[in-house]
């Protein structure tokens, strides 16, 4: 169980974000001759607490979103995107986002870090890979 | 949750603290207004404790204390905020319309005011989430070290000024 899925559609739901990418949000895979740019959502890490008996409920993940460019100007073209995924900080766009995402509860997406890289030698790529903390429950009555 | 004796359960209903709010009330009657103070990183609620009588005598059973429970206590809440000296609820001028027009937390110090307070943390499908309600003063106010690695953040006290645990969930 992942909420990698329901940040896709955070995202896609963000017109700052499709503004620049259309509807080109992917989860897990990229696809290596598609067009760009485009954003890549994977889980990379996760927490989940126990209590003795069970788990607590409330679950943390590391979420890595990529914004990638093959542009002529692919840095200024994955910041920008990486931008609008940040958003403003207090929920305009992912981080600081806190409410409901489809079956979940999210309570917060905190910013965990940010780097970059380009791959010059084949897919001549920039992008920059956002990680976030998502910190969520099921909402009652979902099905675990 | 129902009776979870023997079973294997998520615990659903535990609580996340981002989204909580510490609020101020106006002082309005019948219905007061609540308003939040800005900038709190964190909120530690009193402790809950009962002091300890010890009974024990010369032929105590198992020449072990004895003890009874005394009268209850309620310790101060405390939390931490993101030092906005100029903000309506953390300066001694105040401002806008709600709570802080007669000056914010500085200012109830200052003039030592007993107010309500309320802790109202986010619940998941709970639009009002829940509250927590206490009456207090502040019994302290410490703006943080100012330095080069952090920006000012100051230590607010709160003491409750009577029981409130029969209001709580």
């Amino acid at each position: 169980m992942t909420i990698a899925p329901s940040i896709v559609a955070r995202l896609e739901a963000v017109q700052a974000v499709t503004n620049l990418v259309g509807d080109r949000i992917y989860q897990g895979v990229l696809p290596q001759d598609g067009t760009f740019p485009a954003v890549l959502v994977r889980r990379i890490g996760e927490v989940i607490p126990l209590h003795l008996r069970g788990s607590s409920g409330v679950f943390k993940e590391r979420i890595q979103v990529d914004s990638v460019s093959d542009s002529s100007e692919p840095i200024g073209e994955a910041q920008s995107i990486d931008s609008a995924v940040f958003g403003d900080g207090s929920g305009s766009s992912l981080v600081g986002f806190t409410g409901e995402l489809d079956a979940y509860h999210v309570y917060c997406v905190e910013p965990a870090g940010a780097r970059e890289a380009y791959d010059g030698e084949e897919l001549r790529q920039y992008k920059v890979m956002r990680d976030v903390f998502v910190t969520w429950a099921l909402l009652p009555g979902s099905p675990s | 949750m129902a009776d979870v004796t023997d079973t294997y359960y998520a615990a659903e209903g535990a609580v996340h603290g981002y989204g909580a709010q510490l609020q101020v009330g106006d002082g309005a009657s019948p219905t007061e207004a609540f308003q939040s103070i800005a900038g709190v990183s964190s909120i530690t609620p009193g402790e809950m404790t009962t002091a300890d009588i010890v009974r024990t005598h010369l032929r105590s059973p198992d020449a072990h204390h004895e003890h009874m429970p005394g009268l209850r206590d309620s310790g101060a809440f405390s939390c931490n905020l993101v030092w906005l000296p100029e903000d309506e609820s953390q300066s001694n001028v105040g401002g806008g319309s709600g709570s802080f027009t007669g000056g914010g937390l500085v200012a109830m110090w200052r003039g030592r005011e007993t107010h309500n307070f309320r802790i109202v943390l986010p619940i998941p499908g709970s639009p009002d989430g829940i509250v927590w309600p206490f009456r207090g003063y502040i019994s302290q106010f410490q703006p943080g070290e100012i330095g080069v690695d952090d920006k000012i953040n100051a230590a607010v006290s709160f003491m409750p000024t009577e029981a409130y645990d029969a209001d709580l969930p």
